[in-house]
């Protein structure tokens, strides 16, 4: 079966979400800052007359904080135990809509040392890289800072050669 | 297709429940008129409706249960067998069971299909044994034999009978226990949308057992008899009931995609019934709306300012009363939940081997329905505790020299901006010593600590608290009054509890008619945009800095005549900064207590449009809340009751 995934970049990382979670991608928004929260939880904004919380995936996969203005939030429509909820996560740039057969869709190696791989789904190999296929609903209903070191690539590629 | 079928699924369920409540409460009241058949005949139509429709969405064991239960009905209506206890239970067992049934049909979860087993055997048992010892009797006064007749029915079936979920199989059915039949369709012009059949019957039933077959269709057959006392009618060729079914084409059983079914689960209230005035008074305001929109697109395009202006004022009034009148949409009587009360103290006090009358006072007082889908729990937990812990055994009673009934009154009123909730009972009250013993033994207080018995009451709302000395499965579990609080907290309310030792208690639930929004004062701390309902400001005033440091050590301040804690919204947000020289204290107080929150600059009034938090951000202790201003910017509000617990005179000094 082929499905359809969103692709977008964080720092030099490359990541895709099925579209079927994806509500909007937002530009230019008023984003409300919110006292008391963790460092990945960079505000909130109203989104069709709904509160979303904004993730800033950078913090989130502990990859080096942004430093211009220059983002967009992808707004994500996901489940928690059943619960519907939204979220919105702050990332540098969308890519392109891709679409990627099951059959192509790599397992995720298994990593020495104690990186955390349950939030990727799976590996897709492109012409210029991999990209990470990411079980959402796993990223974003805690709130662990995802460890995502450039040993984890290394092992990727190594798996998957 | 999938979305008619889960639209035709969704108004099942909720005509299912609406059933399943008119046969409960039709329950209760036989409880008190066991005699009373027009009550049975309202159970047994319930019950039969929920067989047909049940079947025909696909809900098979519900079917099979109401088959049963409506069989012994039905010897009910008949008279070959009577009312008694046992099925009074039976029938209440099974109420529940269906309501369970009919979020979890395919009895997917391994207790309920053993419950459900064990239901049906019985019932199937209460029916067996029941009969023979009844039947005798019958055949002792056996009834007049009617005599053959012959009789037609002319049947329409419609578009609608479908939608309806009338069953033509079980119809069938039925009416071949009368007798032999046979179905003809009436020819009439293709452009009708209704096909008509001819049914003859030969039966020696009553006219009021045909009808009965009928009677989901009534409106749309005509029955009438054609021949009688006839020895010699003609036999009808006999037909199958298949045949006659496929004649008709019944409507096929749609499954309905899993998928589907999550998002109808929750027993909220989803269908309310407005009076219709109001909905004219919202149509005139639309109307109003769009006059309003073209003297707007007018006076742009004409770039006339003066023409602008009253018609921006003229939004805002207009705003407003779209505001009252939709609110007022939201509103729902209080009535829709004391049916559920009624039954659980029904079937506690029994388990418990208590009397219990339950009285309601104005519950025809309305409230948003998003309030009442809450309030049910809390109410539960706080009725289980007045039976529990409340209303003593009967002996008890008369020793005490009670009334042998104990009471449980639940009232409401309206004061305008509020709603007051009130359970009473008459029976043992708290007893200050026992919940000082419990407190103390929880390390909660010292033997020294010198309370007021009303602030001992209100241990019970401490997480883990419980005073019953055995623990039933009603209460007493630790569970309940915190959580009673906590639930009332979420929508902005708040519980009082007042109770004299031997006589009684009296909960009171302090509600806001609507929670969706709210005048709110709006402030501002730092860069972040803070808002309090407006109602209950008591005052607001400038404080120097000095001021405010000579009470720092203490965190209070004086006010009228007395220290009242202060909030020091920097401290509680951990935001960065200090205050300038002139810092703004508001005063806010609800019923009991009073604090005074620090503030860097006053805006004025906001109209919130309350938003919830998400779950995300639910761990915010203070803030519950937010809205938007008109700028885009998000508002959030304080949630006064934290922070009047966490800021209480009694913890400063602790």
């Amino acid at each position: 079966m082929t499905n359809t995934f969103l692709s977008f970049t964080v720092y030099l990382e490359l990541f895709a979400v099925n579209v079927s979670k994806v509500l909007e991608v937002l530009q230019n928004q008023h984003i409300t800052q919110v006292p008391n929260v963790p460092d990945h939880i960079k505000g909130i904004i109203n989104f069709r007359g709904e509160i979303v919380p904004l993730f800033e995936a950078r913090i989130k996969f502990n990859l080096p904080e942004r430093e211009d203005n220059k983002y967009v939030i992808i707004v994500l429509d996901l489940l928690d135990e059943g619960e519907p909820f939204r979220i919105g996560v702050i990332v540098d740039r969308v890519r392109d809509v891709i679409s990627i057969d099951d059959s192509d869709i790599k397992p995720v190696p298994k990593m020495n040392g104690n990186f955390n791989t349950d939030f990727i789904k799976g590996i897709y190999k492109l012409n210029e890289g991999f990209i990470m296929l990411l079980d959402v609903e796993k990223v974003f209903s805690d709130d662990e800072i995802i460890m995502l070191k450039e040993s984890t690539k290394e092992d990727l590629l190594i798996q998957n050669q | 297709m999938d979305n008619t079928i889960f639209k035709f699924k969704k108004l099942f369920l909720e005509e299912a429940s609406r059933l399943l409540n008119s046969c409960e409460s039709d329950l209760l009241l036989l409880e008190n008129k066991p005699s009373e058949t027009s009550i049975i005949d309202s159970i047994f139509r319930s019950m039969h409706t929920l067989k047909g429709t049940s079947g025909m969405y696909g809900f098979t064991y519900i079917n099979e249960l109401t088959h049963d239960l409506e069989s012994i009905f039905q010897e009910i209506r008949d008279g070959r067998m009577e009312f008694n206890k046992t099925l009074f239970d039976l029938t209440f067992s099974s109420i529940d069971h269906i309501r369970k049934l009919l979020s979890d049909e395919l009895l997917s979860n391994a207790t309920l299909r053993q419950e459900h087993n064990t239901l049906i055997k019985s019932i199937q048992e209460f029916s067996n044994v029941q009969p023979l010892i009844e039947v005798e009797e019958t055949q002792n006064n056996e009834p007049v034999k009617n005599e053959t007749a012959l009789w037609h029915i002319l049947l329409n079936t419609t578009e609608e009978q479908y939608f309806r979920g009338i069953n033509f199989t079980n119809l069938f059915m039925d009416l071949a226990e009368l007798g032999q039949f046979s179905i003809s369709k009436v020819e009439k012009d293709s452009s009708s949308k209704t096909d008509t059949w001819s049914i003859t019957l030969r039966t020696n039933s009553p006219a009021q057992e045909i009808s009965d077959v009928f009677l989901f269709v009534e409106d749309d057959c005509i029955i009438t008899q054609i021949s009688k006392n006839l020895e010699n009618i003609p036999n009808i060729e006999e037909i199958s009931i298949s045949d006659a079914v496929n004649t008709i084409g019944n409507p096929k059983n749609n499954s309905i995609p899993e998928t589907s079914q999550k998002s109808v689960r929750k027993n909220n209230i989803r269908r309310i019934t407005v009076d219709s005035t109001k909905l004219d008074y919202l149509m005139f305001l639309v109307s109003e709306l769009i006059t309003l929109n073209s003297q707007f697109s007018l006076s742009i395009k004409e770039n006339n300012g003066e023409l602008l202006q009253s018609s921006s004022e003229k939004l805002n009034t207009l705003s407003k009363q779209f505001r009252t009148s939709a609110l007022e949409l939201q509103l729902v009587p209080l009535n829709e939940m004391t049916l559920r009360f009624q039954r659980l103290i029904r079937d506690l006090s029994k388990s418990l081997g208590k009397k219990i009358d339950f009285q309601c006072f104005g519950t025809d007082v309305e409230v948003d329905k998003s309030i009442i889908d809450k309030l049910s729990d809390p109410l539960v937990h706080i009725i289980r505790n007045c039976i529990d812990h409340g209303i003593e055994l009967p002996e008890k009673r008369v020793k005490q020299g009670k009334a042998e009934t104990g009471v449980i009154k639940l009232s409401a009123q309206n004061n305008g901006t509020n709603i007051y909730i009130k359970v009473e009972d008459d029976g043992n009250g708290i007893e200050p010593e026992k919940i000082r013993k419990k407190a103390e033994s929880l390390g909660l207080l010292k033997p020294t600590d010198i309370l007021e018995e009303k602030e001992l009451i209100n241990f019970i709302f401490k997480p883990g608290f419980s005073t019953a000395q055995n623990l039933s499965s009603i209460s007493g579990r630790g569970v309940g009054m915190d959580v009673v609080r906590s639930k009332i907290h979420e929508l902005r309310g708040e519980v009082y509890i007042d109770s004299k030792k031997g006589k009684g208690t009296v909960f009171t639930l302090e509600l806001q008619q609507s929670i969706s929004i709210i005048d709110t004062l709006l402030f501002k701390t730092e860069n972040t945009l803070l808002t309090i309902p407006i109602a209950n400001i008591s005052s607001c005033m400038d404080i120097s800095d000095s001021e405010l440091e000579s009470h720092k050590h203490t965190a209070t301040i004086a006010y009228e005549d007395s220290f009242i804690p202060l909030v020091n919204t920097r401290e509680i947000l951990g935001l960065n900064g200090c205050y300038e020289k002139k810092i703004k204290l508001i005063v806010f107080r609800n019923n009991e207590s009073m604090i005074g929150i620090l503030a860097d600059k006053i805006i004025g009034e906001h109209q919130a449009v309350i938003k919830p938090l998400t779950k995300t951000l639910r761990r915010q202790r203070y803030l519950n809340s937010a809205s938007q201003l008109g700028d885009g910017s998000m508002a959030f509000m304080l949630d006064t009751g934290e922070l009047i617990k966490g800021h209480s005179i009694n913890s400063i000094i602790s």
